[in-house]
């Protein structure tokens, strides 16, 4: 699902910069590029953020092996 | 006209700013599944993204009754699915929201004693609640047939490009 229509991030985008270590929105734009411009998708880059962070904390919490700040 | 409150006007432009956003959303997705080689989806996508532009145009019409602004500046997020069943999916999610929305407009609108605009919206829910039905209907054939099965019925060959 695409939401930044100005450098064409989507979901995929933005859960692999999560999983690659970033832990904030701006961190998330930073590495994505979503956000810098227009910027009418941070709402929607921060719902994804926090979703995926959400669902990381609960598999970390599934299995203590993995290292969440590692992952 | 006024309004039976000015709170009538900012639930139309509510509405205003779900029907722009769909619109222009199936709009794209009309032409990507086009763009895909899947005209006949791509059909379906095209008439409902008109269909609500004329909804957005009737809106815009009753704000205007009403001596009020229509705001066609605000659009909300447009979300564009990478794959078929994920362009059916958010339809199907949008226009869930949509009847929810609507729902809760008409209630506030009878609740003012706006009868009127409360059968516009309870208009609108009966036709978003058949959109979202096609769209559940559609993820259910997925379901049955498979992808794969599904999205070759959505090729339409017998067409020459240009015509």
């Amino acid at each position: 699902m695409i939401f930044c229509h100005c450098a064409v991030v989507g979901d995929r985008e933005v859960k692999q910069a999560v999983d690659a270590g970033a832990r904030t929105v701006s961190q998330v734009c930073r590495s994505t590029g979503a956000g810098q411009e227009c910027g009418s998708c941070v709402f929607a880059v921060r719902r994804v953020v926090c979703e995926h962070l959400e669902q990381v904390a609960v598999m970390a919490a599934a299995d203590p092996e993995v290292d969440v700040a590692a992952s | 006209m006024q309004p039976v409150s000015p709170r009538v006007v900012e639930l139309l432009n509510e509405a205003l700013t779900f029907e722009l956003t769909v619109t222009n959303t199936y709009f794209l997705h009309a032409r990507m599944l086009d763009n895909w080689g899947l005209p006949k989806l791509g059909k379906v996508f095209y008439a409902l993204s008109i269909d609500e532009m004329k909804d957005a145009d009737a809106i815009i019409n009753r704000i205007l009754m009403f001596e009020g602004h229509p705001n066609l500046q605000r659009l909300g997020n447009i979300t564009v699915g990478e794959t078929p069943e994920e362009m059916l999916a958010l339809a199907y999610e949008s226009e869930k929201a949509a009847v929810k929305q609507f729902n809760g407009a008409a209630q506030e609108c009878h609740d003012l004693g706006d009868h009127g605009t409360a059968a516009v919206f309870e208009e609108y829910v009966r036709d978003e609640e058949q959109h979202a039905e096609w769209f559940e209907a559609q993820l259910e054939a997925i379901q049955r047939v498979g992808v794969q099965g599904y999205l070759a019925q959505q090729i339409d060959a017998s067409t020459p490009p240009g015509s």
